[in-house]
């Protein structure tokens, strides 16, 4: 009977002793605890925190966004199909125009700009272009006396660059087994911006059309395509137009 | 024996007796001790890990239209589960303080481009300052756990870069009236 009893003694001893305990612990939390938090590490790299009323545990948000460039063409080909006489809306805008190119407002990033025949474009309501500089051409072939005839097609371009000082251009380049168009110009209008002239695209001319020094961009370029008709034979001819985005921090670019 | 004797073996008898008496009544007498469990209030916070990272891929970036939204990678699958212990009454919320996150050289991805939502509920803002993102009245049964859901919000104007921001989770308890 002594034995249990003694048994019991102690536990009942120990648990007051651990009571005491506890009721020290609360006291010591009751002065220090509140607001501050106890913030412990949990294997392995987990974190947590107590308190009486506020628990806090911090957390690392990160994000790593990578150099990006982009363009998005929406059509890999562009026909300016004279066929059949029909000049209408869904294949070119043509005007006549007087032979030669004129120069316009100089260069832009160091390649000259011109009026192929002397024609021009301007933006009328994005993305819509109005031609000028002659008469529009209302069928094909050109009237008798014709000095040139220039066409016209447009596109959107779109352009994504999450760096700076970035810069669109553009080359032209032979198609194998197909006589290469003699004379064909690109220009390039951003919404909101007086458009230039447009670059012939000669040889190994890399036009620039676009030239961004500030931040990045989401947008889109209107990209004016002219080709001059002269003394083309007739049948099909084609070039091969590369456009090329690229950032000026050495090699990084997408075309 | 003589009689005086015997009447001094009966006296000791006697007093043996009433001392066994006394002796038992003694040993059955109890004693009683107060037993206090004194739990203390706590709520607690816990979380497996304290990263939360958006490691964009180049493979979905950047996106056919945007703003567009990216889960976090880390941890996988964008959640984070977040565990709450609180063993007293009263109402405690769950806060998340999420300021803008900032590139080392200084380019900002606005608060309100991070976004959280608790077990699947609808998508919060982060505007800076501690916001309540869960509320919930008395004591946790156990360790309750809220899945924290987290996504950035591109809008196609971000510098590139690595951006980081420190976040706080907040349990905290109501005070009582």
């Amino acid at each position: 009977m002594s034995l249990p009893g003694a048994t019991r003694w102690s536990a009942c001893h120990a648990a007051a002793r651990r009571g005491a305990g506890v009721v020290l612990v609360l006291a010591v939390f009751a002065v220090f605890a509140f607001p501050s938090v106890a913030v412990r590490a949990q294997s392995p790299a987990g974190v947590s925190a107590t308190g009486t009323h506020l628990a806090v545990v911090p957390l690392r948000l990160t994000a790593e966004l990578g150099p990006t460039l982009e363009l998005r063409l929406p059509t890999g080909h562009l026909s300016f199909d004279l066929r059949n006489g029909a000049l209408g809306s869904t294949v070119a805008t043509c005007v006549i125009g007087s032979g030669e190119d004129a120069l316009v407002g100089g260069s832009f990033a160091g390649t000259p700009m011109v009026a192929p025949g002397g024609t021009s474009y301007r933006v009328d309501a994005w993305p819509t272009v109005a031609i000028g500089g002659g008469p529009a051409l209302t069928e094909f072939p050109a009237p008798p006396g014709t000095a040139s005839v220039v066409c016209y097609k447009t596109f959107v371009l779109g352009v994504f660059a999450n760096v700076a000082d970035w810069q669109l251009s553009a080359a032209a380049l032979p198609v194998p087994g197909v006589a290469p168009i003699r004379a064909i110009y690109v220009g390039a209008a951003v919404r909101d911006d007086d458009p230039g002239g447009l670059v012939p695209l000669a040889g190994d001319v890399r036009a620039t059309l676009v030239q961004a020094t500030d931040a990045p961009t989401s947008g889109e370029v209107l990209v004016v395509v002219a080709v001059k008709l002269g003394s083309e034979p007739a049948g099909t001819s084609a070039t091969l137009v590369r456009y090329t985005l690229m950032a000026a921090d050495a090699d990084f670019g997408t075309e | 024996m003589s009689t005086s004797y015997l009447s001094r073996l009966r006296g000791i008898g006697v007093i043996l007796a009433i001392a066994v008496v006394v002796a038992m009544g003694t040993a059955s007498a109890q004693a009683t001790w107060i037993v206090q469990s004194l739990i203390p209030e706590v709520i607690s916070i816990r979380v497996p890990v304290t990263t939360i990272a958006f490691a964009i891929d180049p493979a979905t970036y950047p996106p056919e239209t945007f703003p567009a939204r990216y889960p976090a990678t880390t941890p996988e699958g964008g959640v984070l589960p977040v565990q709450v212990f609180s063993n007293a009454e009263g109402v405690w919320n769950l806060l998340l303080e999420i300021p803008a996150m900032q590139a080392t050289d200084g380019a900002l991805i606005a608060a309100d481009h991070v976004l959280v939502r608790v077990n699947g509920g609808i998508w919060l803002r982060g505007d800076g300052t501690p916001q309540i993102v869960h509320t919930q009245s008395g004591p946790t049964a156990d360790w309750e756990e809220l899945r924290l859901e987290f996504a950035l919000e591109l809008v196609g104007n971000e510098p590139a870069g690595n951006y980081a921001v420190n976040v706080l989770v907040t349990a905290i308890r109501e005070p009582g009236y």
